[in-house]
């Protein structure tokens, strides 16, 4: 009996023994499911100047770098007065414990050398600091005149190594500069960097200029102006300062808009008295009607694939957005909100739509997918309209005019709607492009 | 096999009185198992953040049971234990950086520490973080640290909220790029009796963040940047055991909309 005894206890344990947990040591397994979008600190001491001369470039450099990467909403800049160590010399590792007693989690150092021909080598290195390793260096040899290109360049890999996305400091924007009063008003094109430094003028104020859009490929914008009395659709290039009008119509072109490739400009093109979107093709010249319908059909924008064409039409009634083959097939009406949706632009990302939304009396910005869902409102007031996206997908530029009768500002916001920005230009402006990446 | 059919009824019947005898069976208790080690102990793995089990109306807390003493040779080894982390300092050419860092470790932990105590009582909702591991009088039932085989002791699951709660202040998610839902990254750590690292953490996937296609190798880099960051850990001593290796899985699919 105690045989069996023994026998069945032994049965029972080795059942048991086989529910036990896991061997010892085995490692504890924990999900991680919510974290934060806090920006991340970054430190970004003036850059050193261990050659002598220099040393004023390699403070404005740091001063743009850490305004880009605060602008952006995804870093915020320790405040220099807070650093502890002074870096002397770009090759030496930093003491990374001083850093993090200044909660940095990245940190940029640099230095400026002037160079025997005049030129100056600026060159930085991006510190992890947590990791206590070097995530990328890179020196760039220049004019002087050109150290506000380098800071936008160095703040473009910063953020390229720190994001997983690409930049979009070393960039110009296009606009509306107008001046005058209401009734008599200039509108010439001008041109900036992102950040609003160097404006400078393209055309005169003899006539005026609308709605211009940057080229995704080469250095030309196309633009609608009223040179000759009729609006006509032009094309600008910013290398030789050339312009002309992109194809002699009898009737109206207007809200033109580069193809992702560059190598097309969809635009809208009125006759007897009504509006369809057209491709003209800029190496044959050649115009391909897309839409035929009997309602206004306008604000045509590729996406990045080229496979397809958004546009606003009030073929349903009040001005929707639809969605189309690029070669005008199967249009889609994609907005079903309340309110009138106008000027869609496709993201070139590819995951999104922005437009520009009225309702009640007041305009938002807004993006919504493709198919018209998760629209999201990022930005409302008087009068927010024309949005432009960033050459990465994340920011919208777009123009505001806070209540009646005020002139219209630049403004920026990034895809959270929780950084409204606005940007510095010389006057009144309206209308912004974003240009892609510089060459 | 010819006694097979002897066997088979034989050991079925055997089976049978077994179950039948269980209670006389266990009179004399088993040579190697005490009785209140026969309770398995179940690991609850993913629970949200606000899934703190511990009953509202406090339980007549466990009287028999009796208060956790501190453990023996886990008590702050702060300073002692805080050694071992300069030597990850791989690939720092400038030996002088060696100097400094000892004295600048110190002030940093503080800070750290004094922070995240901060964070954690600053969670007003009865919430993930409220209960440090040391297990209180109070203790609700789900709380106890039970014995288990091999002397391991479960987290319960509110010292895994807690844990998680530290995290959740260090870790930069990933929701905000394109296509987050692929951006899931493990990250192994091993600790110290006090919670510090006790060595780099190590990528588990990708296995090297290097080579990842960009966003993926960043969602890399902010994880290990998060346990980085966030260690010192708090957690329960008498349970080092346990605790001694983690496997992190940031997954920042519930946070996209």
């Amino acid at each position: 009996m105690s045989a069996l005894r023994r026998l069945i206890a032994l049965v029972f344990a080795a059942c048991l023994a086989a529910l036990a947990p896991a061997p010892a040591f085995a490692a504890l397994e924990v999900d991680i499911t919510r974290g934060h979008l806090n920006p991340m600190p970054v430190a970004v001491p003036d850059f050193a100047a261990p050659g002598g001369g220099g040393g004023q470039i390699g403070k404005d450099v740091a001063r743009v770098v850490r305004a880009n990467l605060e602008r952006s909403g995804l870093f915020r800049s320790i405040n220099p007065e807070a650093f502890i160590e002074k870096i002397g010399d770009v090759n030496q590792t930093p003491r990374f414990p001083d850093w993090r007693i200044v909660n940095a989690q990245a940190l940029v150092a640099g230095q400026s050398t002037p160079l025997p021909d005049g030129r100056v080598r600026i060159e930085f290195r991006l510190w992890d600091v947590s990791g206590e390793n070097a995530v990328v260096g890179r020196q760039y040899a220049t004019t002087p005149e050109n150290w506000r290109r380098i800071a936008h360049k160095i703040s473009d890999e910063v953020y390229k190594q720190l994001t997983g996305e690409n930049g979009y400091f070393d960039t110009r924007v296009v606009f509306v500069a107008e001046s005058g009063p209401r009734t008599r008003r200039t509108k010439r094109l001008a041109i900036m960097d992102q950040d609003g430094a160097n404006p400078s003028f393209l055309t005169s104020g003899d006539y005026q200029v609308l709605t211009p859009r940057f080229s995704p490929t080469t250095q030309q914008i196309t633009y609608m102006s009223y040179e000759t009395g009729r609006p006509r659709v032009y094309l600008f290039n910013l290398e030789n300062s050339r312009q002309e009008v992109l194809g002699d119509f009898p009737s109206m072109t207007f809200a033109p808009r580069f193809t992702p490739d560059g190598a097309a400009v969809l635009l809208t093109q009125e006759a007897g008295g009504n509006s369809d979107i057209y491709r003209m093709d800029l190496r044959r010249r050649r115009l391909e009607r897309l839409t035929n319908h009997p309602g206004i059909d306008t604000s045509p924008s590729a996406s990045p694939d080229g496979a397809q064409i958004v546009f606003n039409s009030d073929r349903g009634g009040a001005p929707q957005l639809y969605v189309m083959g690029a070669d005008g097939s199967n249009p889609k009406r994609v907005s079903f909100g309340e309110g009138r949706y106008m000027t869609p632009v496709w993201s070139p990302r590819g995951d999104l739509i922005a437009f520009t939304k009225q309702t009640g009396g007041r305009f938002a910005i807004g993006v919504m997918r493709p198919d018209g869902s998760g629209e999201r409102i990022l930005s409302e007031s008087y009068l927010d309209e024309g949005p432009t996206w960033s050459p990465n997908g994340r920011v919208i530029m777009f123009f505001r005019e806070a209540r009646p009768g005020a002139g219209p500002s630049i403004w920026s916001v990034d895809l959270t709607g929780q950084n409204l920005r606005r940007v510095q230009t010389p006057g009144d402006a309206s209308d912004p492009a974003w240009s892609p990446l510089l060459p | 096999m010819r006694f097979g059919w002897i066997l088979s009824p034989a050991a079925h019947a055997g089976l049978i009185a077994g179950v039948l005898a269980w209670p006389s069976l266990f009179a004399p208790p088993l040579p190697e198992l005490s009785p209140d080690s026969a309770i398995v102990p179940v690991d609850v793995v993913t629970f949200a953040d606000k899934s703190n089990v511990k009953a509202v109306g406090a339980v007549a807390p466990k009287s028999e049971e009796p208060p956790q003493p501190e453990p023996e040779g886990a008590p702050q080894p702060k300073e002692e234990a805080a050694a071992p982390e300069p030597e990850a300092l791989a690939e720092a050419d400038a030996p002088p950086v060696k100097k400094p860092e000892k004295k600048a470790e110190k002030p940093k932990r503080d800070k750290l520490d004094f922070d995240q105590l901060a964070l954690l009582l600053d969670r007003s909702a009865p919430d993930a973080g409220q209960r440090r591991p040391q297990s209180s009088p109070d203790a609700a039932p789900g709380d106890t640290p039970r014995q288990a085989f091999g002397g391991q002791e479960a987290l319960t699951v509110s010292e895994r909220d807690a844990l998680r709660a530290q995290l959740r202040e260090c870790w930069r998610s990933p929701v905000d790029m394109p296509n987050p839902e692929r951006l899931i990254v493990r990250v192994r750590i091993e600790l110290n009796r006090d919670g510090s690292l006790a060595r780099q953490p190590q990528p588990v996937s990708p296995a090297n963040p290097a080579s990842a296609d960009p966003p993926l190798r960043v969602a890399a880099e902010n994880a290990l940047r998060a346990v980085r960051v966030c260690a010192p850990f708090t957690l329960p001593p008498e349970k080092y055991e346990r605790w001694r290796e983690i496997i992190f899985t940031f997954d920042p699919r519930e946070m996209v909309q």
